[in-house]
């Protein structure tokens, strides 16, 4: 299954990287209950239950973000198993400036499902995952404004490296016992992922 | 005189199905059984990095873990019984096909862990607690991309995915030659799509050892447990066939997925004995997607070439055809004898040359499916023919009647020789043709078409057909690669009180053998048919059999019986010779009885076989008892053939077809049952239709089955169809005893084109002159047609 | 987790323990040893495990067991009395509605719901009818005919 899409946000490209880059940002936009865990830099370790239409499961995934070219484009590379089947997703995201404090973010990539999510209802699934495209978009966008309005934007990416953090391995992985993500000291903490479990999974409200 | 033959004879064993005391595989318990899941790949190709059954093995009610490191490497996988060499006469490539895989899976539903529980359930949730770690590798699913160089290989060891490539007929530059001085020549670009057999009984297979006999069971939903035992005692377990009982007990439903045998079987039988408990496994719907052998799935380009008379000139077909990740039993003589050598169908073609490449892909087998290769070969001639007839504009049935071979009998005629191998038996084709036009209201259609004022289109679609039944004589199919004889045997053993046990070797799995056979029997001998009883699928009750599939059981099961039942009557008169005290060539028999010629002195049946069980009163030299075996081995293939019509209605606004009315007069040959063979029409025709317009099995391009279950796949339904007008003409069979020719395929083998090119010429009448739409002909394929 | 039932199939009642995630099928089948109610699919769809609960068609195996606790269940080993076919049975032996037998039973049983609500449907009402049962042996001709078959001579 072909994953694709693109939309604009009114916000620089560099700071739109550090949303995406920005754990807490996501997790507030993002619904769901995914656990999470630091496996290693830039890998993570999650488990979350899913329902797509007629099939339910838990779902255990590996999650790695790749090839960063900041603020243009990185790579999101994942694996979500489950009795009911897996899903590899190996997603191209790339930025770019749309004028001034506005860019574009699009995604390009390929969703290999396998198992019963495969051969039970997959037919419908491209439609399920355009719409939810749109929705995390749109939640996104949302966020951003909310985040403006509030004046209290990002730093610009030139000078928001990832901090060193005084967070070590051992708390981000106590975040495995939160239902959401409670990384606040890890800025580099990439969990756009959720986005992409949506634009695959459907909303699991 | 008959009494039963030629009857609609109602069932006889209707009476257990009815009050659901029919004994399917899965209804058999034994005692201690357990219960196997197969733990299945999710991917269509990848390598086994490691397998961890830890969890699952410490589960409450769990009896055992196998995977394919407790197979011994002896033991490779189940076979193929048909051998296909390359045109160049290189060896066909045939890669083992492993029980459980150990390290490369190459389809989708590959078998790799079995489970086995206290319960189904229990085993079944063992399997969600084994972790497989797999490396996934890049799949091809299509036959004819398969076959370019690059492909991702499906058997690594081998240089490339072709199984082997095959030819047939007049040479091609000759072909070539006759297309191009053609008049007119036909081209079309085909699919014949991949469907799913979907017997409604899943396969199930009860493995048991029987330590104190040291003798093994097989229970198994099968068409031809013979063969079964065969190839798994010889070729897979290397166990001594006298030691192994194969039982294929009421079995729901086949339609070619249950004659080949299956990796499940052979894995309870192995495992039943190492376990010390007798082993169940039952297919879900799900699995039966992934594993039962699949049918069709060919890529077809082919030419037809017409004189400016209409007549046919020549016929070039190139297949691709795909035998999926392993070779499954039959499945390489389906693309090649079943189908390129049917390619003269009903017409005069004098050149003709087809051209076969089968390749492996990252799916699952694929193999005989109702009709095999036959249905594949009308599609291809039918579909051309019906184009032609358009593109020239001249009338498709007219078109056919120019074509079509005159009538020969067989007896005072030679059969037909074709340009592909085969001997024609008997044929008469204008009158099935003429007699569905009747049934139709031709020319009254064709001006109800033409006013046609509702907004829709209305179009027709014909299929002349010949296919060819009873695969035989054994000598000519071994020449051809098949690795089994296709004869059949039967027992008849008369009773010492006249009643009549017969055991054939052909199996009823819906075909009512019960019933038809005890017809035939009970004529023969003029005993009442209650006094018959047909036994088939215990390879314990039965010596030898090869089973039903491609419309075989009557024409050389049937002849089996007869065999026999000459033999009884023929020691049965030298007995009651021996009574009468006359010469056995001065009786006559009938009615039950054998009378002196001329006289009113006669002794009944039953009397002999008494004397024949208590030989006070005997003749000399003779044997006691009345009970004789024999093997029938016909001397060519039966030819049934047929003309079906079909007429679509199709909605211009939303491209939805509704299929009118069907009309399908087939010739089989002379009929036992009318009823029977009635009902095997309308069962053939509704999965051709099925193909035609609802079914389809389809790949994505990693190899997933996304529509592997019944919410995804089509299954047609009552109300998908009107109801079968259908007729029939009757050409005997000039060299089987009963002169009959097989019904079970016809439906399916004609009645598929005959939708699709309704559906075209009703375009073509709309004025979208499209060439192909593919199957099944959706609304929206439909729908897309219409928006040129 | 076993649940205490009782359910009266066929007019002889059951009383049990089950596991609470049991369908009404597996529970005929396994605890019953009713075989002739079969199990087509795994997603409701082929209607071979039709059965009537409470006097209504229902599939199954899309009921638990415990769901059934306190109902009368009726399979095809329930429909002939006293080893007298019922007309529906009857039918399908008459018109030759059943091949294979597989789907038969759940045919059978749907079909008497269909004539207990409507006992002389035409063609199209018993087509319409027949949509949730799949057969795959008769192409639907004959069993359409011996449901006619059943309604004249129930009428």
């Amino acid at each position: 299954m072909n994953v694709k899409g693109s939309h604009e946000f009114e916000v620089s490209r560099e700071k739109l990287w550090v949303y995406l880059m920005d754990p807490v940002v996501l997790a507030k936009i993002t619904p769901g209950d995914t656990k999470l865990e630091k496996t290693d830099t830039d890998s993570y370790k999650s488990n979350s239950d899913i329902k797509i239409g007629p099939v339910k499961g838990s779902f255990k995934g590996k999650l790695k973000v790749e090839n960063q070219q900041q603020p243009q484009s990185f790579t999101i590379n994942m694996e979500q198993m489950s009795k009911i089947g897996n899903a590899h997703a190996n997603i191209q995201m790339t930025l770019e400036e749309a004028g001034e404090n506005r860019s574009s973010l699009s995604f390009n990539g390929k969703a290999k499902l396998s198992g019963v999510i495969a051969r039970t209802g997959q037919r419908v699934l491209s439609g399920v995952a355009s719409s939810i495209t749109r929705e995390v978009f749109e939640s996104l966008e949302k966020h951003i404004e909310e985040d403006l309005q509030n004046a209290s934007p990002p730093t610009d990416a030139s000078t928001l490296q990832p901090e060193p953090t005084n967070t070590t391995e051992n708390q981000i992985t106590k975040t495995t016992e939160s239902p959401e993500i409670q990384t606040p000291n890890s800025k580099e903490e990439p969990s756009f992922f959720k986005r992409i479990y949506q634009w695959l999974f459907g909303n699991k409200k | 005189m008959t009494k039963y033959i030629g009857k609609s004879v109602k069932r006889l064993e209707d009476k257990r199905f009815l009050t659901g005391q029919g004994k399917y595989t899965d209804d058999i318990k034994l005692v201690n059984m357990a219960y196997a899941y197969i733990l299945r790949s999710p991917y269509a190709n990848a390598t086994i990095n490691n397998i961890d059954i830890s969890e699952a093995k410490a589960q409450p009610g769990v009896a055992a873990i196998y995977t394919g490191a407790d197979i011994p490497e002896s033991i490779a996988g189940v076979p193929c019984g048909w051998q296909v060499n390359f045109k160049n006469g290189d060896i066909m490539k045939e890669p083992p096909h492993p029980l459980l895989v150990r390290k490369k899976v190459r389809h989708v539903g590959d078998g790799v862990v079995m489970i086995v529980a206290d319960s189904r359930a229990i085993a079944k949730d063992a399997s969600e607690l084994i972790d497989i770690d797999y490396d996934i590798h890049d799949a091809v699913t299509d036959p004819k991309k398969a076959a370019e160089p690059g492909a991702p290989l499906v058997h690594e060891e081998l240089p490339s995915n072709v199984c082997f490539d095959w030819e047939l007929g007049n040479p091609k530059d000759e072909v070539a030659a006759a297309l191009a001085s053609a008049a007119h020549v036909t081209e079309l670009d085909f699919t014949n799509q991949r469907v799913v057999p979907n017997a409604m009984e899943p396969r199930s297979a009860i493995g048991h050892y029987d330590t104190a006999y040291d003798r093994y069971t097989l229970h198994t939903s099968t068409q031809n447990p013979h063969l079964t035992r065969l190839l798994m005692c010889a070729f897979v377990l290397g166990i001594p066939e006298h030691k192994v009982r194969v039982v294929g007990p009421d079995v729901g439903g086949g339609f070619g997925s249950k004659i080949f045998h299956y990796t499940e079987e052979a894995l309870v039988t192995y495992f039943s004995k190492i376990l010390g408990r007798p082993i169940k496994w039952t297919a879900d719907r799900s699995e039966a997607f992934l594993t039962d052998a699949h049918g069709r799935d060919h890529v077809t380009n082919a030419k037809m070439g017409f004189d400016a008379n209409g007549k046919i000139v020549a016929l070039q077909a190139y297949t691709y055809a795909n035998m999926g990740a392993y070779l499954s039993t039959f499945a390489p003589a389906v693309p090649t004898y079943l189908h390129g050598t049917l390619l003269q169908g009903l017409y005069t073609t004098p050149k003709i040359n087809v051209d076969v490449t089968a390749t492996f892909t990252h799916t699952n087998a694929v193999d005989a499916y109702r009709g095999a290769g036959r249905p594949e070969a009308t599609y291809l001639l039918e579909r051309l023919l019906d184009l032609a007839a358009l593109e020239m504009k001249v009338d498709p049935a007219e078109l056919r009647f120019k074509n079509f071979i005159p009538a020969f009998d067989g007896v005072t005629q030679p059969g037909y020789q074709t340009q592909v191998a085969l001997q024609y038996d008997s044929g008469n084709y204008e009158p099935v043709l003429k007699r569905a036009l009747e049934m139709v209201g031709y020319e009254a259609f064709r001006q109800e078409q033409a006013n046609q004022t509702n907004g829709k289109l209305l179009g027709i679609g014909f299929s002349t057909y010949i296919e060819a039944c009873g695969i035989a004589p054994s000598a000519v199919v071994g020449a051809l690669g098949a690795r089994a004889g296709l004869f059949e045997s039967a027992q008849v053993t008369v009773q010492p009180t006249g009643k009549v046990s017969v055991y054939t070797g052909s199996h009823s799995h819906g075909q009512g053998h019960e019933t038809t056979f005890a017809q035939v029997v009970a004529d023969k001998l003029g005993i009442p048919i209650e006094d018959v009883e047909i036994i088939h699928g215990d390879s314990d009750r039965v010596a030898f059999g090869m089973g039903t599939y491609g419309s075989r059981s009557l024409a050389v099961g049937g002849s089996a019986i007869v065999k026999s039942l000459e033999k009884v009557l023929e020691k049965g008169a030298k007995i009651a010779a021996h009574l009468l005290e006359a010469s056995a060539d001065d009786l006559e028999y009938n009615d039950g009885k054998w009378t002196v010629k001329g006289t009113d002195k006669s002794v009944a049946f039953g009397d002999v076989s008494l004397t024949a069980y208590v030989p006070h009163n005997y003749p000399e030299g003779i044997e006691p008892g009345l009970d004789f075996s024999s093997f029938y081995d016909p001397t060519n293939f039966t030819y049934p053939f047929g003309a079906h019509i079909a007429i679509v209605e199709i909605d211009k606004e939303t491209g939805a077809i509704k299929l009118k009315r069907f009309i399908a007069v087939d010739d089989v040959g002379n009929v036992i049952n009318p009823m029977i063979v009635d009902g095997q029409i309308h069962g053939g025709l509704a999965q051709g239709i099925g193909q035609a317009l609802h079914e389809g099995a389809m790949y994505d391009e990693d190899g997933q089955l996304i529509n592997g279950s019944y919410m995804d796949y089509c299954m047609p339904r009552a109300d998908d169809f009107p109801s079968f007008e259908i007729d029939r003409t009757v050409t005997p069979c000039p060299h089987n005893p009963l002169g009959v020719k097989g019904a079970g395929e016809a439906g399916t083998i004609g009645s598929t084109p005959a939708v699709v090119n309704a559906v075209i010429d009703a375009l073509w009448k709309g004025g979208h002159e499209v060439k192909d739409i593919k199957m099944p002909m959706t609304p929206e394929r439909v729908w897309n047609a219409m928006q040129d | 987790m076993a649940n205490k039932i009782s359910i009266n199939v066929n007019g002889k009642m059951h009383t049990g323990a089950i596991e609470a995630r049991k369908l009404l099928s597996d529970y005929l089948r396994e605890d019953l040893s009713l075989t002739g109610t079969h199990i087509g699919c795994d997603t409701s769809s082929c209607g071979a495990c039709t059965i009537h609960l409470d006097g209504k068609a229902v599939k199954s195996c899309t009921i638990l067991a415990v769901q059934a606790d306190g109902c009368s269940v009726t399979t095809v080993e329930g429909l002939a009395t006293n080893g007298e076919l019922h007309p529906i049975q009857e039918g399908f032996k008459e018109e030759h509605g059943l091949q294979c037998g597989f789907c038969t039973p759940g045919m059978m049983m749907t079909a008497t719901d269909l004539l207990k609500s409507n006992p002389n449907p035409s063609e199209q009402e018993i087509r319409d009818a027949l949509e949730g049962n799949f057969c795959r042996c008769t192409g639907y001709h004959n069993i359409v005919k011996s449901i006619q078959y059943a309604a004249k001579k129930m009428a």
